[in-house]
């Protein structure tokens, strides 16, 4: 059974989105899959929705729809073969825009709503007035689930540096926020000014929200606001701005004659501002005692207050502290008990199940994006600990059919499949990536403040989009006693471990990158039950992204020792002079493009400088003056390879854990490896089997270390692995996995 | 004047507050206007959709002039209208057919909906008719204690009931939409003085039908008439004249923005 959720619009900026995405995520923290559709769907965010007229749900799936303007998909939720429900964002009343094309779309609404009433199982209002609209429109089964909010994307370290310089400036900053629409009552915010410029001539009107400048409307507002000082019309702004405006503002003021909720309040009590707010529709309610509502519009009063609520320490600090306790009310732990109990009674009751024995052989799902003749570390170790774990476990690889993760095509045919001993069920991707439209995103998402939408949209553009996979966790629930994730970053794991996050261990194979600093990552590091790290670099970034991170547990990686013949190697290939090696992904996110710059710089300097062999599967061109890329390589002639090098780059700054480091040492083989990973720095520390580099000097001064002390080097590498066996690294996935069995039992 | 708030000394405040305006010769007390309470009424969705496709059944007659912009948009309501003046023949000879089908689409509507609303009555009192009925029964005390109860749960799967159950739910609250200024009306080019000849068959063959179309009984609050029987007779009560009746529906509207988003 899937819940999917029905929206009329899915755009960036949009409440109705945002509370979608937001159910979404409580939906699979409950343990239900199930994706967006929308009549409208906002360029770009075709991984996140799909159009309306996909939606083909089963008798047992539930369908919300979210309803707010007429839409004409009240009609298509009347006639949808499933289990219905509503959520209400409520609607503008008609009195507002009497004689305006806009009453009657507002009537229309109403009347849909009344419409679907008879064929709703279960009706949500985001607030109690909300709810009661419902119970006169004619729903039974009406329950309140408010919106949530997430305030640490309000704290000041998300707002945008630019937006809040220039914002800086004297106050009191009185701040607006909501589409510029007649009943939200601009004009009485100018009137508010204009009384608070008479105690305080300094100070400044901030007004944010999408206008049309050709508007009546807007321009009566540009009007009124031409003979006032400090008044900033700001428009619509993306979140990190939105925020700089919040902690820029003194006093965040709505004015508006109709809300069924609300949202800038609360946003405004996540960032930290007093609230006043006219006492209209759902604001007290919203308020629930915090901040500062008012019932009459007396703007020299209001005026007098809002320089108190801005200047008065005695005044402003308890109202603060009151918004942010209030704020646990829209906390999403409280707002999932809520929609719990509004869908229990709509959703069949789980069956109950009876405690079992602790199974000998615990039936385990191992979830990885990719599966079975890959490059990839993180894959290659899933497989590793795949073929290490089979004898204790009862294992099945939850996987895709994708080969390549640049653009996740299907090259697997999907259902069972059976590789090197192991079961594997496979599912399709459903989107092929576009890389170059995802690295534009990327430059637009990385190093900055987002909100949810923005984050969610960029999980979705790197893929893989799996539903099946996703279907699957949350459908065959108890085909499994327990889940392994491996790899944070990919979709898989970002929306498939919430749905089984109890019973759930996650092999996050972290890296200092971009995306590790984004919210959407939180469940996946929260939620499971134990991480399971590769090194202590890994748990101490994991520390400092994710101070509230599941239990976690350095495991390392057990490392092969096969026999290797270097000489055999070079015979193989006809190389007759000294190499450097990397083997692994040849891409530019490995850092090859530097190792080939510095080589190219080493060979110009020195004539006896050593070539450079790559080997794995490649994304870009490799050339240059003693540059030999060999493509794919089987395991022996990568030990062999490994054996016969002088040393082993490893150019990639972002790493977790480097197996070809481990392999390298096991093979008696020092390596030299970027000095920008604290990752790699700790294992040449640790093992003292070779060199960092940060720039070329250091990369030349390396190389010669590690050239004159090849041996030596290389012996501490070998007693470095010596200590890391399989049947350590094994024993501690075991005991983790018993724990959850044991719990479960209880 | 009342402020709202948990964590502020609410009196104290307003006490200070009027204090200071006085100082400052600011009246004190002003009379205000206070806003309407309470939530929004039901719109009874069988008869608005009746009476949107009532009075949008007429592909060929404009909408309201209207424009929420200042000075281009007067020059787009200018050329608009001059349009509609110059080529009004044309858009009959377009949309002669859409015309028709819409006449169908309303018609069947106005039939199909007042046929809901007497099997609604009809299963109400049905249902009021065995209620009693059962209640008469010796049927033991705690029983019916238990059925009330069992029928007071909300229902896991909703069936298309009649009406409203929920007691809070004023079948009553029926709003239509309200009279809009007919002004705007007045000035839309009024519907073809000559049709062409084709169209002009083509509106005749349909209205024939129409106006053979069964007449509900007495007291039905929706009938099917058409605008040839509305002139006829006057309509029924619940049933406001056309002036009455919004301009645009839900289907004829422009695509909007959802109204959260800002």
């Amino acid at each position: 059974m899937a819940i999917h959720q029905l929206i009329p619009s899915f755009v960036p900026g949009d409440a109705t989105g945002q509370a979608a995405l937001h159910l979404q995520l409580l939906l699979r923290r409950m343990g239900h899959a199930g994706a967006l559709y929308a009549d409208e769907v906002g360029p770009g965010l075709e991984g996140l929705a799909s159009p309306a007229s996909a939606l083909r749900p089963e008798p047992g799936d539930l369908v919300l729809y979210h309803h707010g303007i007429a839409s004409p998909l009240s009609s298509r939720l009347m006639h949808l073969p499933c289990r219905r429900g509503i959520v209400f964002h409520n609607i503008s009343p008609a009195r507002f825009y009497e004689g305006l094309p806009l009453a009657d779309a507002l009537v229309a609404g109403r009347a849909q709503l009344a419409a679907m009433a008879p064929f709703a199982d279960v009706a949500i209002g985001v607030s109690d007035f909300n709810a009661a609209e419902l119970r006169v429109a004619g729903y039974r089964n009406v329950h309140t689930v408010p919106l949530f909010i997430e305030p640490e994307r309000f704290s000041r370290a998300s707002a945008d540096a630019k937006m809040l310089q220039r914002l800086e400036g004297p106050g009191p900053v009185l701040l607006g926020v909501s589409r510029v629409m007649p009943h939200k009552r601009f004009e009485d915010l100018l009137a508010l000014h204009r009384e608070v410029l008479r105690l305080r001539p300094q100070a400044r009107l901030l007004m944010v929200g999408g206008y049309e400048p050709g508007s009546r409307y807007f321009r009566m507002l540009q009007r009124e606001a031409r003979g006032l000082r400090g008044v900033s019309f700001l428009g619509r702004l993306n979140h990190a701005q939105l925020v700089a405006a919040y902690r820029s503002a003194s006093v965040f003021v709505s004015m508006s004659e109709h809300e069924g909720f609300g949202v800038p309040l609360i946003e405004a009590m996540a960032a930290e501002v007093p609230v006043l707010a006219y006492a209209a529709a759902a604001v007290p309610e919203t308020l629930g005692g915090a901040g500062v509502a008012f019932d009459q519009k007396r703007f020299a009063f209001l005026a007098e207050l809002a320089v108190d609520l801005s200047e008065d320490i005695s005044l402003r600090g308890p109202v603060i502290a009151g918004q942010t306790r209030r704020l646990e009310h829209f906390s999403a732990p409280s707002v999932q008990t809520a929609f719990t109990k509004a869908l229990e009674t709509v959703l069949p009751r789980p069956a109950p199940t009876k405690p079992r024995k602790v199974p000998e052989r615990p039936r385990v799902a191992m979830v990885v994006q990719r599966y079975g003749e890959v490059t990839g570390g993180a894959e290659k170790l899933a497989a590793q600990m795949a073929e290490h774990l089979a004898p204790h476990w009862d294992l099945t690889v939850l996987t895709t059919c994708a080969k390549n993760h640049l653009v996740w095509d299907n090259a697997f045919p999907p259902g069972p499949d059976v590789v090197d001993g192991i079961k594997v069920l496979r599912f399709p991707s459903t989107r092929v990536r576009n890389i170059r439209g995802f690295n534009g995103l990327s430059r637009q998402v990385f190093d900055k403040s987002n909100e949810r939408l923005r984050e969610e949209q960029w999980v979705a553009e790197q893929g893989p989009m799996c539903p099946g996979l996703l279907h699957h966790l949350a459908t065959e629930r108890d085909a499994y006693d327990g889940y392994l994730f491996f790899t944070y970053l990919y979709a898989p794991t970002v929306w498939g471990l919430p749905l089984v996050a109890d019973r759930a261990l996650l092999v996050p194979t972290t890296h200092d990158e971009a995306p590790v600093r984004f919210g959407v990552y939180r469940d996946v590091f929260e939620r499971p039950r134990a991480l399971l790290c590769l090194t202590p670099e890994e748990h101490t970034l994991i520390e400092k992204y994710f101070p509230n991170h599941a239990p976690t547990r350095v495991v390392g990686v057990g490392v092969d020792r096969p026999r290797a013949d270097g000489a055999r190697f070079k015979e193989k290939h006809g190389i007759h002079r000294h190499y450097l090696l990397y083997i692994g992904r040849q891409e530019p996110g490995k850092g090859v493009p530097e190792l080939l710059e510095y080589h190219q710089a080493l060979k110009n300097r020195f004539e006896d400088a050593p070539d450079l062999v790559l080997a794995g599967d490649t994304n870009m061109e490799l050339s240059g003056e003693g540059v030999r890329y060999l493509g794919r390589i089987d395991e022996q002639d990568k030990h062999d390879a490994l054996a016969g090098a002088l040393a082993v780059v490893v150019p990639s700054r972002y790493e977790s854990l480097s197996l070809l480091t481990l392999e390298s040492f096991a093979q008696g083989t020092p390596v030299l490896v970027n000095g920008r990973s604290d990752v790699l720095v700790g294992q040449v520390e640790r093992s003292g089997a070779g060199r960092a580099y940060t720039d070329l000097e250091s990369f030349i001064q390396g190389l010669r270390e590690v050239g004159s002390e090849r041996g030596p080097m290389g012996k501490r590498g070998l007693a470095y692995v010596k200590k890391q066996g399989w049947p350590q690294v094994v024993a501690a996935y075991r005991e983790e996995m018993q724990r959850i069995l044991e719990e479960k039992r209880r | 004047m009342k402020l709202l708030g948990r964590d502020i000394p609410a009196r104290e405040l307003i006490a200070r507050i009027e204090e200071r305006l006085r100082t400052r010769g600011l009246p004190t007390s002003e009379e205000v206007e206070l806003p309407p309470e309470g939530v929004e009424p039901r719109v009874e969705p069988l008869t608005f959709n009746l009476h949107a496709l009532e009075e949008h059944a007429d592909a060929t007659r404009a909408l309201p002039l209207h424009t929420h912009r200042g000075g281009v948009g007067q020059v787009v309501l200018l050329a608009k209208w001059a349009f509609r003046k110059s080529c009004q023949v044309f858009i009959n000879e377009a949309l002669g057919r859409q015309r028709v089908f819409n006449g169908h689409v309303r018609d069947s509507y106005a039939q199909l909906s007042a046929e809901v609303l007497r099997l609604r009555r009809e299963v109400e009192a049905l249902r009021a008719r065995q209620v009693p009925a059962v209640s008469d029964a010796a049927v033991p005390q705690q029983e019916r204690a238990q059925r009330r109860e069992h029928e007071a749960a909300p229902s896991a799967v909703a069936l298309p009931s009649t009406a409203p159950v929920s007691t809070t739910a004023p079948v009553v609250d029926t709003v239509l939409p309200k009279p809009r200024d007919t002004k705007a009306h007045s000035r839309q080019p009024a519907r073809p003085k000559q049709p062409v000849s084709a169209a002009s068959t083509e509106v005749d063959s349909t209205s024939a039908p129409r106006a053979q179309a069964p007449v509900p009984a007495a007291g039905e609050p929706v009938t099917s008439q058409t605008a040839h029987a509305k002139k006829a007779a006057p309509s029924a009560p619940a049933q406001p004249s056309a002036e009455a009746s919004p301009r645009r529906n839900a289907s004829g509207q422009k695509k909007r923005r959802n109204k959260k988003s800002r």
